[in-house]
């Protein structure tokens, strides 16, 4: 601060000497250059460093600005169980105020009282009714409910570890005198059950799909991986919804520096809620201004369970069916799990399909603008003159023209995606035939623009992980294309190639997979019987995946 | 800082050397051909073919327009063109050129080779891929008014020309602009162009009348593309006709394929040469250069409708002798006429010699144009007819 201030003071002492001196002998000394120059060498040598210097305090003080974590995440105190079962609900009556969903159950045995705790929806009376009522409320009870409970359970003796016990869907049971509670685990919900996701449907290969319990998505993986390697680590994220999510790796195999930044990074996460694992995604991403996914995604258990045995380590969270894989290689977005369940021939066409499909779906409309603008020595003559009579009294020049149909295309999925199927389908009509049709038939765009920004739209769909980079680097290279032409292009793959190869996911770099040894399973499939390894990549140690 | 001058010189660089040239198509004229002509005060008289593509929209293929033909005069080519954009409301586009022609006159100017040459090499837009023929006759400009069969502009109607003419007939040359400037700089070869011929036509078809009761315009005159232009230093020396251009075709080994039935029974055989291999041999340990060709031409029978027994192999090496005797007559012919009429080495027998007797050329190099007419051309034809075609007998009435 006494820095800039210090700056400011002198500046505008200077200034304030000049005004006064104006029209009079200059100050220090005396100059017999033009008052141009004076300015000039002054703004180069004083007022430019000097911004610098201002910014750089400017930052450090912001810096500075960020607030201070609170410590909200402080332990509370222990506290002891009531003996009495009235001070028992009260203090729970406390701890959940009114809430509606809170059972408070009083329970009359041949003995003393007791009282039930537990969050209606989240347990199963059934059970409860069965395994605790039914006992305590017998003839023959005698007191002694360690015995008598027919559950597995837990004694807690600190009324504060109760609550979040309940919250999770557990039973707590209150003895008159025994000052601590009982917690068993009789949770059961309602669920969606194990179904085929919507997004990466499959023609061949299992079609089950993660669901949004915790659960039931670690003994799907489990189901796939049964190595007692395998582990599941537990942790809980989101201050106020206390989330619960699993860190899943097989020991041996994982890559220990990928797992130890994993838990680095999930450890520094401080937020009050976490809904979906896309918000610890945010939080973990290198680069969350990159328009490459950093970190892989799937709903479905057998390429999790693929990619967990390539060294990956994979985030399960609870109350989404989507699991994060980590890392993330570029490549994976080009594969899919039909890839190795299909012949080979036709594994390696398709492969090759994607990889074409990608960089047409980038770069076809910023050269086809580069040419019919730029280059038009380089088509074809027929190819020309047939071009220039469907351009013939089109108003738009050819760039704004493949502007404005890609934003219409991004205008008709987006309006497609959030209607329901049976709505979809008229958005389709109104947005090919209509729009499109008549348009052309207007005469206000080109037909050939509305082929090329349609080809180019069908394979954007071919590789839907992809999607927010190809639209990013379609318009920057139509950008390139319409301004600069082929050279634009060019150097737009330049830019595009080393912007690539320079990111990382988790220390990896993402383009690794195209190394001479990885290539096996990146831009071809070879045969599984010659994969032998691990992608080399990702998987450190215990390489070897076959003889 | 050093981040942003890194990004601000990156982006310079992918900015600065750009081609900031941007064209819409749509306000661009094609060239398709052009004519160069002299006129009698020796400037340049242009005409330009345009192509004019019809306006698809509306749905409707209304598909090209006959072409738009400019015509302008100036003392430079670069004026000349300037004068002719004066009154066309969209820019010239040359790159699409599929042949330049250029007039008998112009041709025949020395200036005519330099000229165009040196402005269409400097051109960054203008390509030497277009062929480039000479127009005989006095009226060059009237190739823009001949009769165009299945085409709507002469520019692809001269495309489709160029594939299937060679097939057919093999009597005419397709030189590109490259290959004329090519021949020109190699030492021993001196650079030949196709070349056309307006005629009238004899028998005018009637026209019937078109869809919608539009009558095309008659058109009386035809284009012939027969023989060639030999030049000499880049002057028009003088023209062959169709047979001496096929003997330069089989001589270059350029040829593709011909009918040819030999003179002494022309109504009898008739074979396609489907094949022509020639390998020259040169001498030069006598005084004069000695140049000997081996001709080997493979062929097909076609027609035999004589009714003698073409299973018999003394027949087939009857046919076989015939033709190789005739086509040696032709090829000797058009040598004859290189050497004495042009003077001009156009078969390249100069670069044989320099290929194969390297150290005698560099003697030679310098009065090779005056020992060309004077080499001793030594010739032999054989030729093999492969085929006989699908069948053995031939077609002729009972009793006959």
């Amino acid at each position: 601060m006494l820095n800039v201030l210090t700056i400011v003071t002198r500046w505008a002492r200077f200034v304030h000497a000049g005004i006064k001196n104006a029209g009079r002998q200059p100050l220090r000394r005396p100059i017999h250059r033009s008052r141009g120059k004076i300015f000039t060498k002054l703004v180069i040598l004083k007022i430019v460093p000097e911004v610098i210097v201002i910014f750089r305090l400017l930052k450090r003080i912001f810096k500075k600005i960020r607030p201070e974590r609170d410590g909200e995440k402080s332990e509370t105190p222990p506290r002891d169980v009531p003996s009495n079962i009235a001070e028992c609900e009260k203090a729970m009556k406390e701890t959940f105020g009114d809430s509606a969903d809170v059972v408070l159950l009083q329970i009359e045995t041949v003995r003393e009282k007791a009282m039930l705790v537990f969050i209606d929806g989240l347990v199963n009376k059934d059970l409860i009714q069965r395994d605790i009522i039914n006992p305590l409320k017998d003839h023959s009870f005698d007191g002694n409910v360690t015995i008598a409970l027919r559950t597995q359970f837990k004694e807690i003796p600190d009324l504060n570890a109760v609550a979040p016990e309940i919250v999770n869907g557990n039973a707590a049971l209150f003895y008159e005198g025994s000052r601590k509670a009982f917690v068993s685990d009789l949770k059961g919900w309602a669920k969606r059950g194990v179904e085929t996701p919507l997004a990466e449907s499959v023609i061949r290969g299992p079609k089950e799909g993660f669901t949004e319990d915790l659960r039931t998505n670690s003994a799907l993986i489990r189901r796939k991986i049964r190595n007692p390697k395998l582990i599941f680590e537990s942790l809980t994220l989101g201050r106020q919804t206390q989330t619960h999510l699993e860190i899943v790796y097989v020991e041996g195999i994982v890559n220990r520096d990928v797992l130890e930044e994993l838990r680095r990074r999930l450890s520094s996460i401080d937020i009050d809620a976490i809904l979906e694992s896309g918000f610890i995604e945010h939080y973990i991403e290198d680069n969350i201004y990159s328009p490459i996914p950093g970190i892989g995604m799937t709903q479905k258990p057998d390429i999790a369970a693929a990619r967990i045995l390539d060294g990956r380590v994979a985030v399960l969270c609870d109350g989404t069916p989507h699991a994060l894989t980590i890392p993330e290689l570029f490549v994976e977005n080009l594969q899919t799990s039909e890839d190795i369940y299909n012949r080979l021939i036709f594994a390696n066409f398709t492969r090759l399909l994607r990889i074409l499909g990608l960089f047409i779906a980038v770069m076809l409309p910023g050269l086809a603008v580069a040419f019919i603008t730029f280059n038009q020595e380089m088509l074809p003559t027929v190819f020309l003159i047939k071009l220039i009579s469907s351009t013939e009294g089109t108003p738009l020049s050819s760039a704004i023209e493949a502007f404005l149909l890609i934003l219409m295309f991004e205008l008709l999925k987006e309006a497609g995606t959030r209607l329901p199927m049976a709505v979809g389908s008229a958005i389709t009509i109104v947005g090919s035939l209509i729009i499109g049709e008549a348009a052309v038939g207007a005469g206000i765009v080109s037909a050939p623009m509305v082929i090329i920004i349609a080809l180019t739209a069908v394979c954007s769909f071919i590789i839907p992980n992809l999607n927010e980079f190809i639209i990013i680097s379609r318009l920057f290279f139509l950008l390139l294309g319409s301004t600069l032409g082929l050279i634009g292009i060019g150097a737009g793959i330049a830019l595009l190639i080393s912007y690539l190869v320079s990111t990382k996911s988790f220390g990896i770099p993402i383009l690794a997979s195209f190394s001479a040894q990885d290539i096996r399973d990146s831009i071809f499939r070879v045969p599984y019987k010659y994969k032998k390894f691990r992608p080399t990549a990702i998987a450190k140690d215990n390489v070897r995946r076959q003889p | 800082m050093r981040r942003v001058m890194a990004l601000l010189s990156a982006a310079a660089l992918v900015v600065l050397p750009g081609c900031w040239s941007r064209r819409e198509p749509k306000n661009m004229a094609i060239v398709s051909s052009i004519l160069y002509d002299l006129n009698d005060d020796k400037t340049f008289a242009l005409t330009t073919e345009l192509m004019h593509p019809g306006p698809s929209a509306g749905g409707d293929q209304s598909g090209e327009l006959p072409a738009i033909i400019v015509t302008s005069n100036g003392n430079t080519i670069a004026e000349t063109l300037r004068n002719a954009e004066q009154t066309i409301e969209r820019y010239l586009f040359a790159a699409h050129v599929e042949a330049r022609f250029l007039s008998e006159k112009f041709a025949g100017s020395d200036q005519a080779f330099s000229c165009i040459s040196d402005f269409i090499m400097r051109d960054h837009i203008a390509t030497m891929r277009p062929i480039m023929m000479v127009i005989r006759g006095d009226e060059p400009e009237k190739i823009y008014e001949a009769e165009l069969e299945y085409s709507t502009n002469f520019g692809s109607y001269f495309m489709e020309m160029v594939k299937t003419q060679p097939l057919a007939t093999s009597k005419s040359v397709f030189v590109t602009h490259f290959e004329f400037v090519r021949d020109f700089y190699t030492e021993g070869k001196e650079p030949v162009l196709g070349c056309v011929e307006i005629v009238e036509d004899p028998a005018p078809s009637p026209q019937s009348a078109q869809g919608e009761g539009q009558e095309k315009e008659q058109k009386k005159t035809k284009i012939i593309f027969e023989g060639l232009a030999a030049f000499k230093q880049g002057v028009l020396a003088g023209f062959m006709n169709g047979n001496e251009a096929r003997a330069y075709n089989i001589l270059t080994n350029q040829f593709s394929s011909t009918y040819y039935s030999a003179a002494s029974n022309i109504h009898g055989t008739v074979v396609q040469i489907t094949g022509a291999k020639t390998k020259i041999k040169t001498d030069v340990s006598g005084e004069l250069p000695v140049i000997d060709i081996a001709v080997h031409l493979t062929m097909t029978l076609v027609q035999e409708s004589h009714g003698v027994d073409i299973n018999d192999p003394a027949m087939i090496s009857a046919i076989e002798q015939e033709v190789s005797e005739d086509l040696a007559a032709e090829i000797r012919g058009a040598v004859q006429k290189a050497q004495q009429e042009f003077g001009s080495d156009i078969f390249g027998f100069g670069a044989v010699i320099h290929r194969q007797h390297p150290h005698a050329w560099r003697q030679m190099r310098e009065g090779w144009a005056d020992l060309f007419p004077t080499a001793d051309v030594r010739l032999t034809v054989e030729s093999c007819l492969e085929r006989l075609g699908e069948v053995e007998e031939p077609f002729i009435r009972e009793g006959s």
